[in-house]
């Protein structure tokens, strides 16, 4: 979810997205973490890299990493939403 | 660090190892960075992503195959189970029998050798469970990469000597 978020903005790299990641959330991962996240993304489809001359390969969030994203988004809207009301009541 | 990107599949390697090794340029060493890749490097393990036969994994965009984490990760025996034949089973229960026969024969010759010490008698523990995992190759985990078997045959029999050493430690102390 962290990398989606990182690449709705645009392509980043792996350095790019644990700096953009930790800035956000203030969550710094770990790069076999963010590696092991991205080789999952890639597998589902919902990321893919870019061409790069370097050794540093950009990535980009696919159309359907956009629409796994907005679901997720939209679920956890969902859980604020219940939480906040229930708040409100107590 | 790059050493440690050898802990990986080489699959696994061959699609994101440069990358990582360029991220990891850029990352001061630290015990949780290790730990980080380690445990990274196991999870490529058990949950393989199997690179295509790209040049460099950007061919038209399909880089890679669709998980298959029942065929080659941790609920390999799920998957497997149905597969199994009876040679196998044979197989297995051979191994498990035999190697528990011998390791316990080779835990009295320790006994023999080198008395009813904490240690010796914390090997017990050792023979019927390392059985076991000895057979899993065979069995359960036949289907699995050759790296998935050394790791938990390997991982498997290295926690077990750390236990009974631990035990046979606590047990001197007592």
């Amino acid at each position: 979810m962290l990398i989606l978020v990182s690449l709705a903005n645009g392509s980043k790299h792996g350095y790019a997205m644990i700096e953009d990641i930790a800035a956000v959330s203030g969550i710094r991962l770990g790069p076999g973490t963010l590696y092991g996240a991205i080789a999952r993304l890639e597998a589902n489809r919902f990321i893919e890299p870019l061409p790069s001359d370097d050794r540093r390969r950009p990535y980009r969030l696919t159309g359907a990493g956009a629409e796994a994203l907005q679901e997720r988004i939209a679920s956890m809207q969902v859980i604020a939403d219940v939480g906040r009301r229930r708040l409100a009541q107590a | 660090m790059k050493y440690l990107l050898w802990l990986y599949p080489r699959a696994w390697r061959a699609r994101y190892g440069d990358e990582l090794a360029e991220l990891l340029a850029t990352q001061r060493c630290s015990l949780i960075l290790i730990l980080d890749l380690v445990r990274g490097a196991l999870d490529a393990h058990l949950r393989p992503q199997v690179p295509v036969a790209g040049a460099n994994g950007l061919n038209s965009g399909n880089t890679i195959e669709r998980e298959i984490p029942m065929r080659q990760g941790l609920l390999t025996p799920c998957a497997v189970g149905r597969e199994l034949r009876v040679r196998d089973y044979v197989i297995g229960w051979g191994i498990i029998l035999g190697g528990t026969v011998l390791l316990s024969v080779l835990w009295l010759g320790m006994r023999k050798v080198y008395g009813h010490s904490p240690a010796v008698e914390a090997f017990s523990l050792v023979p019927a469970p390392a059985a076991i995992l000895l057979s899993l190759p065979f069995t359960f985990y036949k289907a699995s990469s050759a790296g998935t078997k050394a790791l938990i045959v390997g991982g498997g029999l290295a926690f077990l000597i750390v236990l009974s050493m631990l035990v046979g430690g606590l047990s001197s102390g007592l």
